[in-house]
C-alpha cells in the first residue's frame, strides 16, 4: 500500500487502514458484499505542497467521509440489515516533514500502479486507491466511497449536493434515490473511461 | 447520549414542551385544539405575522397554565401543498434550537391531513429533532450549563403501533450515528489522529466485529497484515 504509506510518512502518527466486517447470520442475497470506504485524513496541511494558513484548522474536517463511513456501518449492524458488509478507512495525517512524500515522487499502489506526485495536496485520491483495491479484494461487490475529495466540488455545487461518480448506473440511481429520501442530497457526474 | 424515543398520546405523559407543525395556510386538528386552548393566540399570531408557518420558523410559547404542557414550539413546515420529508425534518430541527435553554422531552403532535404518512411525519420529525439539537459545544466550553441542551426524550403524540415505532426508532438510531460522525468531525486532530482503531471499536461495540488494524506498510504487494495491536504508539501529548 505504497500511496497511503506515502501520504502518512510525514507525520510521526503513522497512517492506519482501519477494517470493520459485518457478517449478519442471515443474508437477503449470498452474493452481495457492501464495501463502505472512507476517506479519514485526519489533519490535511497539504504536505509539502503546503495549503495556505488561511482557514487551515478546518482540514481536521478532512476526516469525514471516515467519520461517515465508520457510523454508517455502526448504523447497518444496529439495524441488523441482512446483507455482509466490509467498511474500511483510510487514515493519515497529510504533514510536510523531513520523511514526507514529495512531488516528483513516484509511488506504488496497491493494485501494482504506479503514480507520480506532482502535488502532495492530492493526497485523498491516493489513500483512497489503496482502500479500494483493498475492499475490492476483501470480496465487496458494491462500494460506496465517501470523502471530503477536491474543493472544486464545493465550488461547482455549494454546500447542499456532494458529488457523485459512478461507473455503474444502477448502483448510481439507487444512492441518488437513498440521498434524496434521507435529505443528504447527492448529485451526479459524468464518468467517462477516458 | 441515546435519546428516548416514546409513543404515547399528549395526555398520558408529562412533556417539557408540545411541538405543533404548523403550515401555510395555518390548519389540522392538533393546531386547532392547541389554538382553543391558548383563547386562540396561534390565529392572533398567524394575522399578526408573527407566525407565518414559513419552512424552518419556529415559535417558542409558554402557556402560563393554559395546558399541561407548559411550552409550545410551533415549527414552520411551508407551504401546505409543497410538503415533504425535509420540511418535516427542518420543523423538527428549528424546535430543538428553540429549546436549546430547556433540552427536556418534546411531545410532536401529528396531523393525519397533511400528505405524508404518520410514520413518515413521525421519522422527519425524529430525525430532525436529533440532528438540530446537534451541538459542538463540548469543544467550546468547559462549563456545562452554558452549552445548549438537547431534547433528550421525543414523544410521538400517537395511538402505539409497530409501524409507527419501527420507523421512529429507525430514525432516532440513524441520527444518532450522524451525530456521532459529527462528534468525530468536530474533534480536535491532536486527539483525533490516525491510531483511529479505538473509536473505531467503541463505534463497534457490541454489534459489528472489531477493527482489523494494519499498517499499510506492512501490506505492500498485497500483503496485508494485522499489525496495529502491536505497532501503534501511545499518542503524543
Amino acid at each position: 500500500m505504497g500511496a497511503l504509506a506515502a501520504v502518512g510518512r510525514g507525520s510521526r502518527n503513522e497512517p492506519r487502514l482501519i477494517v470493520l466486517r459485518y457478517d449478519p447470520p442471515t443474508v437477503t442475497s449470498a452474493d452481495v458484499t457492501l464495501g463502505l470506504v472512507g476517506k479519514a485524513i485526519t489533519f490535511d496541511a497539504g504536505g509539502i505542497s503546503l495549503k495556505p494558513a488561511a482557514k487551515m484548522e478546518d482540514m481536521k474536517g478532512d476526516m469525514a467521509g471516515g467519520a461517515g463511513t465508520l457510523h454508517g456501518m455502526g448504523a447497518v449492524a444496529a439495524l441488523k440489515l441482512h446483507v455482509r458488509a466490509i467498511a474500511v478507512l483510510a487514515a493519515a495525517e497529510n504533514l510536510p516533514g523531513g520523511d514526507a512524500f514529495r512531488p516528483g515522487d513516484i509511488l506504488r499502489a496497491a493494485n501494482g500502479k504506479t503514480i507520480e506526485i506532482v502535488n502532495t495536496d492530492a493526497e485523498g485520491r491516493l489513500v483512497l486507491a489503496d482502500a479500494l483495491w483493498y475492499t475490492r479484494r476483501e470480496g465487496a461487490t458494491h462500494i460506496l466511497d465517501l470523502a471530503t475529495l477536491t474543493g472544486a466540488m464545493e465550488l461547482a455545487l455549494g454546500d447542499l449536493y456532494g458529488g457523485l461518480f459512478a461507473n455503474d448506473d444502477d448502483w448510481r440511481d439507487l444512492i441518488v434515490a437513498a440521498a434524496e429520501r434521507s435529505g443528504d442530497l447527492a448529485w451526479p457526474f459524468p464518468l467517462h473511461a477516458r | 447520549m441515546a435519546v428516548r424515543i416514546e409513543i404515547a398520546l399528549s395526555g398520558q405523559t408529562s412533556v417539557d414542551a408540545l411541538g405543533i407543525p404548523v403550515t401555510r395556510p395555518l390548519s389540522g386538528d392538533g393546531a386547532r385544539i392547541v389554538d382553543e386552548k391558548l383563547g386562540g393566540l396561534l390565529r392572533r399570531l398567524t394575522e399578526s405575522g408573527e407566525l407565518r408557518g414559513d419552512r424552518g420558523e419556529s415559535l417558542l410559547l409558554h402557556t402560563n397554565g393554559a395546558l399541561e404542557t407548559p411550552r409550545v414550539v410551533a415549527a414552520g413546515l411551508g407551504n401546505r401543498d409543497e410538503l415533504d420529508a425535509d420540511a418535516f425534518r427542518t420543523a423538527g430541527a428549528a424546535a430543538a434550537q428553540s429549546l436549546a435553554r430547556v433540552g427536556g422531552s418534546l411531545l410532536w403532535l401529528l396531523d393525519e391531513s397533511l400528505p405524508l404518512s404518520l410514520a413518515e411525519q413521525a421519522s422527519a420529525l425524529v430525525e430532525g429533532t436529533i440532528l438540530g439539537g446537534y451541538t459542538p459545544g463540548q469543544w467550546k466550553t468547559q462549563e456545562t450549563d452554558k452549552r445548549p441542551r438537547a431534547v433528550e426524550r421525543i414523544v410521538i403524540g400517537q395511538p402505539d403501533s409497530p409501524e409507527l415505532r419501527a420507523a421512529t426508532e429507525r430514525a432516532a438510531l440513524i441520527a444518532e450515528r450522524t451525530n456521532r460522525a459529527r462528534d468525530l468531525a468536530n474533534m480536535p486532530p491532536n486527539e483525533l489522529d490516525p491510531a483511529y482503531a479505538r473509536r473505531a471499536r467503541a463505534g463497534a461495540r457490541g454489534r459489528a466485529r472489531a477493527p482489523e488494524g494494519r499498517d499499510p506498510r506492512a501490506a505492500r504487494d498485497g500483503q496485508a497484515r494485522h499489525g496495529c495491536a502491536r505497532r501503534c504508539r501511545p499518542r503524543q501529548p
